[in-house]
């Protein structure tokens, strides 16, 4: 009789990369198309899509390190080779805690 | 003939612990007269009125997930037991014994003072979590738990 056959089937686990005023926690990367005009028939049913201007959204969350400054609305971050420009800060802690900073960034397709 | 333990020349977390509240209780000695002050497991011969005091867990800090970079969550608890034989009557005895909890507490409330006595490394926060009270023997004894989130010295 054959062995039990063992098997695994390897994952992408955890992050994509790290950030230096954060202790990355958790990341989350949506893309969508910001125009999307659909054209339909007689009976309403979509005939043609036309997807165009890419929007890359991105929020990051973390534990602030001891050494780390937040930074501000309007500058610019890379993550995942994207470079967005953050557009909201959280900045949570509690009284035994640590301090939690979500950070979140759109990318648009015409500014580099 | 044995030879003698080698001196330690790292320790973990748990051990700076002890060793931060050790000196901190030593810094505030005058707040337990007559008290003797242990550390965690040892083989020292204990005679009441005693404090003990063990850090008997470390766990990485869960909000850190899965890279808790040397941040530890500590579990320590405090055993305070006096005797019953220690004064006239056992009603003074134990009003001495409840005295000593209370400068247990006491002392573990500086938080700030904790901080500046804390070994290697940093202390973040100090609260305590229980005081549990019992009574076997002629031994009165309390347990006061406390959870201390602490971090190692960086590299």
């Amino acid at each position: 009789m054959a062995l039990p056959q063992t098997f695994g089937i390897a994952h992408k686990f955890a992050l994509y990369g790290t950030s230096d005023f954060v202790t990355l926690q958790s990341d989350d990367i949506s893309k969508k198309a910001a125009l999307d005009v659909e054209v339909t028939d007689e009976t309403g049913r979509v005939i043609t899509d036309r997807l165009d201007d890419e929007r890359i959204e991105m929020s990051l969350s973390g534990v602030l390190l001891e050494s780390g400054t937040i930074p501000a609305i309007g500058d610019r971050l890379e993550y995942n080779s994207i470079n967005g420009i953050i557009k909201d800060i959280s900045d949570a802690g509690t009284n035994n805690g640590f301090r939690k900073v979500t950070i979140k960034l759109v990318k648009y397709q015409e500014i580099a | 003939m044995p030879s003698p333990a080698p001196s330690p020349t790292s320790f973990g977390i748990r051990t700076i612990t002890e060793q931060s509240l050790a000196a901190w209780f030593a810094t505030n000695s005058d707040m337990l007269p007559g008290t003797t002050v242990h550390i965690g497991q040892t083989g020292e011969i204990r005679v009441v009125p005693i404090v003990i005091l063990y850090a008997d867990a470390a766990n990485g800090h869960p909000e850190l997930g899965a890279k808790p970079s040397g941040n530890f969550e500590l579990s320590v608890k405090i055993y305070v037991y006096s005797s019953a034989d220690d004064a006239d009557t056992t009603e003074l005895a134990l009003t001495a014994h409840r005295e000593r909890v209370e400068a247990v507490q006491a002392i573990m409330q500086d938080v700030d003072g904790l901080k500046g006595a804390w070994t290697a490394g940093t202390l973040y926060q100090a609260w305590i979590t229980s005081d549990e009270e019992g009574i076997a023997d002629r031994r009165y004894g309390n347990v006061l738990t406390y959870s201390l989130v602490a971090v190692y010295p960086p590299a």
